[in-house]
């Protein structure tokens, strides 16, 4: 059970309800257009937009929702979180703007409201609040999709299965009937399927993006933090102690060697005395 | 007099740095430095990477003199310690600059993720600057031995709790030392192959080690320039020649690395990314490390400092391409830090860094008694305080304090007269360039993406519209992409029925007549029921427009009257596929041609060169999922 967004791009018109919806439901600001701004419309005030694909096509844009999220496990102070509903959630009243997870979002998907002098963090949370409190059924952009190219669905399952239906029926529609989102990085939970490449989404230029979740790498070094710091500590005592009783024991020696110098020396000046 | 000037001239930087900082602070992030949402982490995180990373001869040395117990290098127990605090408290310094919250840079200490390796760095942070505190602590105590029963036992504890510190300070160093590369463990999408490997933890220890050593030559050459402090020559020279064998193993652990992930081609690679790689590696990093080998080299001051020099620098551009010249060519970002936030790093780092450096080893023995006054040259010449009457004793402090203060106050006003006026007032939107329309009066648009397009005469819209002003009317600046407006924004009536009924005229009209309730003349609602367009009567009832003809032709298959939309026009849509549409459906059966009113019998090919007929996209228009639909 967890919520999942299917965009196939063949049916948007780029009409833009998806954006308005957005600022609608989250309550955002005027879009303004400041030197930090990029091309893809996503920004502090924006949650989605819709860009242009080098075809020329719309493409809806907004976060993926990851199974396993970059962001959420780079977060040090776990400002934002992976529901178990699926939608990745940011609480700015913990945040204090590290911008980590803008760097390992390797969709680039969080934006900064670089404008404010006490910034947060700007990322669609596919409505979760709003859906919790029971106020809405979906999202505010799905529920605005007047061509249904944006559809919300209660399970993942759910809308691959959507999916793998709409490429059945339609064959030969879909490029290389592949579902953007299925594997790449360890899954995520808004899925694109598509009738151009969708690599460009990946950022500029297009980098593929392997099917092992980002955080694996990082977490596999962190599982070792904890032996490390006892096997440094215990090496270093070790060393420590080992060396403290070399230095004792040749003190010790040194000191014997010279008793016994001063004795003999002592013996001499007696028997030269006597 | 060098130091003198020296102060004077950081004080002006910091006078400088501060209004920057006030700036950054009242203005935020975006105001005043040029980070933006491709490049979250600038100039900023490359310095506190390589300050960390200068501040490792903090426990490099404390384990050499502590743990391996060789005595002679006891003379740079203090001076690297101290080294290794100021790095740390600057790191968290810078720390506050940079965070967007900066008040908030405890929530570590409660709100755990022991996923990030950004928490385990705040955490080995907040725990070693504790260690290095303590451990320099004692420098400070004993200068109140004497007069304090406090400090005196608070420096006995200290000086006996020496070697738990130390190893637990090793031990925290090991770790975030290490976590610090961890931090772009996560990133293969931005930073360049060369720079990138899932053992960037290992790299970033092993050069930090060799940068705390370098860093530690280096102070003690700049000690002695300033102050005339005697220099322990046999200990540094045997630190280069550590130094060399550290850096090799540095080099040979990453060329290893490269070939064994097999992204060695990228050596060869034509781009500035390799070129950055090379001129770390080879002139920065192996020449120095070779001729560190040489005893002439280690022999000679002047090219020992050098060296060991340079070796600084090559890890410093280690650091500054892990955090962001690496990720250029994969990224595509335009950065290049602006110069607030470069006076802000100058005046933190070696701007009241160093002052608090000066202060230290002016007024406590950082430099213990091994490393007297070098006699050669004595140029020591701190300020004298006479305690019991509070007075600054000689001439040279006086006018040290004044010409510092003077400094400052200049560097600080020149520095917010040439502010930026984003500093002063706050981001503004950057100006967008307006260009007339390409390809002539009479554009091509694709206004749906549907492959076929109609011509648009942008010069009759703009006349019509009011020429200049009317750019904005359509183009919105401030809508993602620069979006123009949609033709169906203004021509409604294309697609949706429109209103023709003038309500407001008609309600003027009848009370001009003299009718008491407007509203009732027409809506009869029998006084409970909104009033709507269902109650309300027909244009041909009784008073009103009987008789009248309705611009309607005779015989026309548009209902004018539909249940749906009383007393509105049909759209443009509508009409021509209530004309079209449902003749062919009427059709369909006679002709025997099923899919005779589908929409790609009349709209085939439309622009010669467009994408292929209807007819052949027609699958896109099947059902949508089951998630959404009505």
């Amino acid at each position: 059970m967890s919520f999942a967004i299917l965009t196939d791009t063949t049916k948007c018109t780029g009409c833009e309800r998806c954006v308005d919806a957005c600022v609608e439901q989250n309550q955002l600001g005027p879009d303004i257009r400041f030197r930090w701004r990029e091309d893809d419309g996503l920004s502090g005030s924006r949650y989605c937009s819709v860009r242009l694909a080098p075809t020329g096509q719309p493409v809806r844009l907004q976060c993926r929702h990851c199974l396993e999220p970059a962001c959420v496990s780079v977060c040090p102070v776990g400002a934002l979180a992976k529901t178990d509903a699926g939608p990745v959630i940011y609480d700015r009243d913990i945040c204090m703007g590290c911008r980590y997870c803008m760097m390992a979002c390797p969709y680039r998907i969080p934006r900064y409201m670089w404008e404010r002098s006490v910034p947060y963090i700007s990322k669609c949370t596919m409505c979760f609040d709003a859906i919790d409190r029971g106020e809405i059924e979906q999202p505010a952009c799905t529920a605005a999709c007047p061509e249904n190219a944006t559809l919300f669905f209660r399970s993942r399952d759910e809308a691959l299965t959507e999916a793998r239906r709409r490429m059945a029926a339609n064959p030969g529609t879909y490029f290389e009937n592949r579902i953007w989102g299925e594997h790449e990085v360890g899954g995520t939970s808004v899925l694109y399927i598509s009738d151009i490449d969708l690599e460009f989404l990946a950022g500029d230029p297009p980098k593929p993006l392997g099917d092992e979740p980002m955080p694996r790498v990082t977490e596999r070094i962190l599982s070792t933090v904890p032996g490390t710091f006892v096997t440094v500590c215990v090496v270093m005592g070790g060393t420590y102690a080992l060396l403290k009783r070399r230095d004792r024991v040749m003190a010790e020696e040194r000191d014997a060697r010279s008793a016994v110098d001063r004795t003999e020396t002592t013996d001499r000046q007696d028997g030269d005395g006597s | 007099m060098k130091v003198r000037v020296t102060k004077t001239i950081l004080w002006a930087v910091v006078g400088a740095a501060l209004v920057a900082l006030i700036a950054r602070f009242t203005t935020g992030l975006g105001a005043t430095t040029n980070l933006d949402d491709l490049t979250p982490w600038g100039l900023w995180i490359g310095l506190k990477l390589a300050g960390v990373a200068f501040a490792a001869g903090g426990f490099t040395i404390a384990a050499v003199v502590y743990i391996f117990r060789l005595e002679p290098y006891h003379a740079l127990a203090r001076r690297s310690v101290l080294l290794g605090f100021l790095g740390y408290t600057f790191f968290v310094v810078s720390l506050i600059v940079d965070l967007g919250i900066p008040w908030n840079i405890w929530r570590p200490v409660v709100f755990w993720n022991l996923h990030s390796p950004l928490f385990e760095v705040a955490w080995c942070v907040m725990l070693y600057l504790t260690v290095l505190a303590l451990e320099f602590a004692p420098v400070v105590l004993e200068k109140y031995r004497d007069r304090s029963k406090l400090c005196d036992l608070a420096y006995r504890f200290l000086k006996r709790a020496v070697i738990p510190l130390v190893i637990f300070g090793i031990g925290l160093s090991v770790l975030h030392q290490s976590s610090l590369g961890t931090l772009f463990a996560i990133m293969p999408h931005r930073l360049h192959p060369l720079f990138y490997t899932p053992i960037i933890n290992i790299q970033f220890f092993v050069s930090c080690v060799a940068m705390g050593l370098a860093a530690v030559i280096v102070e003690s050459y700049i000690a002695k320039s300033l102050y005339g402090r005697k220099v322990n020559d046999p200990q540094l020279r045997q630190l280069g020649l550590v130094l060399s064998w550290v850096v090799w193993l540095f080099i040979v652990i990453r060329l290893v690395d490269l070939i064994v992930r097999g992204d060695a081609a990228y050596l060869i690679e034509r781009s500035w990314t390799c070129a950055l790689f090379w001129l770390e590696m080879v002139p920065l990093l192996l020449v120095p490390s070779l001729l560190l080998q040489l005893e002439r080299v280690r022999r000679s001051r002047a090219l020992l400092g050098v060296m060991a020099f340079t070796v600084v620098t090559g890890f410093v551009v280690n650091r500054m391409s892990v955090a962001g010249l690496a990720s250029i060519a994969a990224t595509g970002t335009d950065y290049v830090p602006s110069g607030l936030e470069l006076l802000m790093s100058l005046g933190l780092v070696p701007g009241i860094a160093v002052l608090i450096w000066m202060f230290l080893v002016e007024h406590y023995e950082v430099w213990q008694p091994e490393s007297e006054l070098d006699d050669r040259d004595d140029r020591f010449d701190p300020p004298v305080w006479d305690r019991p009457s509070g007075v600054w004793l000689g001439d040279s402090a006086l006018a040290g304090f004044k010409s510092s203060s003077l400094a400052f106050v200049f560097g600080a006003a020149l520095s917010f007269a040439l502010l930026p006026g984003d500093a002063l007032f706050g981001a503004s939107a950057s100006p967008a360039p307006v260009s007339m329309p390409r390809g002539g009066d009479v554009l091509l648009i694709d206004g749906d993406r549907a492959g076929s397009r109609v011509s648009f005469d942008h010069k009759r819209h703009e006349d019509k519209l009011g020429h200049e002003e009317s750019c904005r009317l359509c183009h919105h600046m401030a809508v993602p992409l620069d979006k123009d407006t949609p033709c169906w924004c203004c021509h409604r009536d294309m697609w949706s029925p429109t209103e023709i009924f003038d309500h407001d005229r008609h309600v003027a009209v009848i009370e001009r007549q003299g009718g008491s309730e407007p509203c009732d003349a027409c809506h009869h609602t029998g006084g409970s029921e909104p009033r709507d367009r269902r109650n309300a009567a027909g244009c041909s009832s009784e008073g009103c427009h009987v008789g009248e003809s309705v611009l309607v032709v005779e015989g026309s298959r548009i209902e004018l009257d539909d249940p749906k939309h009383p007393r509105a026009a049909v759209g443009y849509m509508d009409a021509m596929h209530g004309l079209c549409i449902d003749c062919h459906k009427e059709k369909e059966a006679e002709l025997g041609k099923p899919r005779h009113h589908e929409c790609a019998t009349c709209h085939v090919e439309i622009v010669s060169g467009a994408r292929a007929p209807l007819e052949a996209r027609r699958p896109r228009s099947e059902t949508g999922g089951t998630g959404s639909q009505e």
